[in-house]
Order: structure tokens, then sequence, then C-alpha cells
């Protein structure tokens, strides 16, 4: 049997949607404006960046405006939107070694060379409800401004900052040290792949598993991370190095193309996850890595990226985190809501069917249970 | 001051100053033209992983970019977000630089302050920063 087209519904819908925006509105309090969304809710701004796979700050936060807060819709919307615009071209390979950091730690080494800069985090405080924001108005956040600006200078490294430091590398040492696992290839493929372009196929290319990850949706990529942590495929991880920081986005020049041109700074979240050892191709043991970068900041996705990095190149599928199938099918939040929503959308005549084979077997068991 | 260091400051200079800038080259160069409007568009954002050292695709990032002309020569501007004035003005200083036309030692003394304001403003943000940098001591 094939679909029935079935008509009606239009002024409901049409309601619907009046409905969604009065829901929003109702309660009578000022519009939130773009930017305040932008910069008070930088980290839902930043999620809806990674998972709608497109980097832009403002219509991040519009689309979490009409999204009421919902980071997957917001997501959706972003990557709708980004599917009407045109691709001018493809930025140069960044290197995060470059990277402007605002937060920089590693739990494998105490000591590591330009220090553990925490920037702005919140791994050291109490969850508790700070009911003084009930109040913040204007003048807290001036006033709290100024004092901020007049504590620089009092710091130890205060003065010593004029030029921007570079941080290098934690895998970098550890590598220079015969420590940890070094690359296998050593030839560079032609063409990089892009999944918005050609479906995945398994075994997926590295570029898109790193691709499918990096738009992966936090909570998926984060419930698969953990499975392992938890013993389904532990690969044992320590953070070698976790970075946020800016780092530039260059591209060739559109009408000089041998002269390079830097557009802007994108935030990014970098975690270096040092597996379990594994020895080599010469029997000598190493440890291995795992790595994950994200648009925006976003520690908890990063960290799960490399997690599950090194966990799909076990070799075993014994494990859901193992098996890259799994893993890359399973942690997009536009395809994975997008079907889970799809069961609101009418059934009914599959479910009619299926009703129809119910009743059927219940005749035809009852019968049998007559003759017995 | 070499071209590469001037392109690199651009990209972060104060819109109010490029588009100061932009004007003085359009005042003495007015027949630059627009040969492709401000337009939205996405750049492909590629890195490199460091676990075998591959480049991947990380995500897309909105710009504008915009092509302007002067005879046969063209500049070109590129700028995060949704910005077509900021685009366009990237464009035409674009242009200056690369054909030395307009007030060239102005806008290289204009940026080489904003290079300036830049480096100091980094340096503070990142003294702040910096200030979260953990000191450890050995107990014991």
């Amino acid at each position: 049997m094939g679909y029935v087209p079935i008509k009606g519904g239009k002024a409901a819908i049409e309601a619907a949607e009046e409905l969604v925006r009065y829901f929003r509105l109702r309660g009578g309090s000022a519009p939130l404006e773009v930017k305040q969304i932008r910069d008070q809710m930088r980290l839902a701004v930043d999620q809806v960046m990674g998972e709608g796979s497109l980097y832009a700050p403002f219509h991040a936060a519009l689309a979490l405006k009409q999204a009421e807060g919902d980071t997957i819709e917001a997501s959706f919307l972003l990557r709708a939107y980004r599917s009407t615009l045109p691709r001018i071209g493809y930025s140069l390979v960044a290197d995060t070694r470059e990277m402007a950091v605002i937060r920089r730690i590693s739990a494998a080494f105490k000591d590591i060379p330009g220090g553990q800069i925490l920037g702005p985090t919140r791994d050291y405080s109490l969850r508790l409800l700070d009911f003084q924001l009930v109040e913040e108005n204007p003048t807290h956040i001036k006033e709290f401004l100024r004092e901020f600006a007049s504590k620089a200078g009092r710091g130890e490294d205060d003065g010593k900052e004029e030029v921007l430091p570079s941080f290098p590398k934690v895998v970098d040492m550890l590598r220079a040290e015969g420590l940890l696992e070094t690359p296998n290839k050593t030839e560079e493929a032609e063409e990089i792949i892009d999944i918005t372009r050609q479906p995945l196929t398994f075994p997926a290319p590295r570029a898109a598993r790193m691709q499918a990850m990096a738009r992966g949706e936090t909570g998926g990529l984060m419930a698969l991370a953990y499975s392992s942590m938890r013993g389904y495929g532990n690969i044992h991880p320590t953070l070698g190095e976790l970075r946020v920081g800016y780092v530039p986005l260059r591209v060739h020049h559109r009408t000089r193309p041998d002269e390079v041109v830097t557009v802007g700074r994108v935030l990014v979240t970098e975690a270096e996850v040092i597996a379990r050892m594994d020895a080599g191709e010469d029997g000598i043991p190493r440890f291995t890595l795992g790595y994950g970068l994200c648009f925006g900041h976003n520690e908890i996705k990063a960290i799960s990226m490399a997690v599950l990095d090194r966990t799909m190149r076990t070799g075993s599928k014994e494990a859901p985190a193992e098996d890259e199938e799994f893993v890359l099918y399973h942690i997009d939040g536009i395809e994975a809501s997008g079907f889970t929503a799809h069961w609101k959308l009418p059934h009914y005549v599959t479910f009619q069917s299926v009703l129809d084979r119910l009743r059927r077997a219940q005749q035809v068991g009852r019968k049998e249970e007559g003759s017995q | 001051m070499n071209e590469e260091r001037l392109r690199t400051i651009l990209h972060r200079v104060d819109n109010g100053i490029l588009s100061q800038l932009a004007r003085s080259v359009l005042a003495a160069s007015p027949e630059i033209r627009v040969i492709k409007p401000p337009q939205v568009g996405l750049v492909m954002m590629q890195a490199r992983e460091t676990v075998e050292n591959e480049p991947f695709n990380l995500g897309e990032v909105l710009v504008t970019e915009c092509t302007v002309a002067l005879g046969e020569a063209t500049g070109w501007g590129c700028c995060l977000g949704d910005d077509p004035e900021r685009a366009y003005h990237l464009a035409v200083l674009d242009l200056a630089l690369h054909l030395g036309v307009g007030p060239v030692d102005g806008i290289r003394a204009a940026l080489l302050a904003e290079e300036e304001r830049i480096l100091r403003e980094d340096g503070a943000e990142f003294a702040n920063i910096a200030r979260s940098r953990v000191q450890f001591e050995a107990l014991g």
C-alpha cells in the first residue's frame, strides 16, 4: 500500500505556529536582544555553532532566541540557513599551535611549558544557585568590569605578557621523547573528504570521522564516550592537554591566489587524550592518542570526541564506542532528532495495518482456544 | 612594514578607522567600482589533527566577501559574519595597498597604530587570563 494523501489541519497548524510565539511572549518580559544571548549565553551559542556546523555567533544566538533555548532546534535552524549559502572556498589548514589561548590545562603533567592556565572555568566552583544574579543590573555590571580592569597590573604575571605567548604542545613533548605513537601516514590525501557533500561510507576515512564528530551533538558524543569510560571498551584516557582559544582563519586571496588573507579569528576547543599503551610495528610500546576539536568553547564535546576517536581505533567492535558505524551514525543531533520527531507525524495507515493484523491474530487465537 | 603584515592587521582593524581609510581611498580614486557586491558565503575551515597529522574539515564559517576594481586590477575583502560594509571597505583597502593608490602613507601609519592598539589590547587581555595561571607549591 502506498501513501494516502490527506487534507486538513491548515488552520490548526497556523494557529499552532501563532501559539509558539504567544507562549514565548505571554510572560510580558522585555524582549531578549540577540546580542544579549550572544554575550551572556555564550556556551549555548558555542554548542549551537558546533552542532550546526556553522561558525556564526550572531546567527547562532538568533537561532537560540527563535528556538526558545532548544539547542538541537537552534542547530537545525543554523544548518538549514547554512544550506542556503554558497561556499566560496576552503581555508588554509589551521594549526592550533598558533592558538591565542584563553584556557589551557593538562591532567597528565603538573608542570608544562607555559604553565596551566585555568581561564574562564566553573570546574572549581560549588554548584550553588547564585541568587544575586536575580538582582543583577547595568550598574552591577559596570562596577564589576571596572573592578576587574583595576586588577590588571596586580598579578605576578602582569607586565610580562607584552607578546602573546604560543604554547608548546604536551603531545609534541611526549613524541620528542619517543613515548607517544607517531603518525603512520607519510603522504597527504589529495582531497579531504567532506561529509556535507559525500555520504559517510565505512570504514570511514579519518577526515570523515573527525568532521562527523566535530558537528556531532554534545550529549550524544558524551553518552558514547561515557560508556567507554565506564568499561565498555575502556581506553584508560588521561587528558594530555585541553586548550580553548582563537585560531586564525586564513584563505587564499580570491583574485591573487598566491596571497594569503587572514579573515578573522575562530574560537575552538581542542582536546588530546593520552590512552593505553600499544606496541607499534617495531614492537616497542608507546602511548596512543585520541584527538578532539570543535567550534566554540565546549570542553565536554572536545574530550568526548578525543575519547571516541581513540575507541574507534581499537580495532575491535566489542563495545558500541569501538564500532565506528555505531558511533558516527548516532551522534548527529539533527539526524537523530529528526528521526525521533518523525514519530509525531501521522502513521495512520501503517498503524491501521498493524491493528488489522493484531485483530486477525486475536480472532485466530480465540478460535484455536475454543476448539481445544 | 611588509604587505603580509599589513594584511594580517586588516582583519582586526576597528570598523570606524577602516571606514575612514576606505573613504579616503575612494575620495582619491572615485573610479573604483564594485564588481561583486558584498555577499554572504561560507568558508570551509580546515584543521589538522595530531594523531595522524591529517587535515580535516572542521566546519563552515560565515563570511562576507566583496570585490572591487580599478581598471584591470581588483581588490578583495572578506570578513567574519554578515557585515557588507566591512567587506566592501576591506576590498577597497586591499586594492589601495595592492596598487599603491590613495593616501598610502597615511593608511600605513593608521594600520601601524592599529597594530599597536591590537597588541596592547591583546596583551592586556592575556594579562587578565594569565592571572588564572596555576602556581603549584609542593607540600611537605
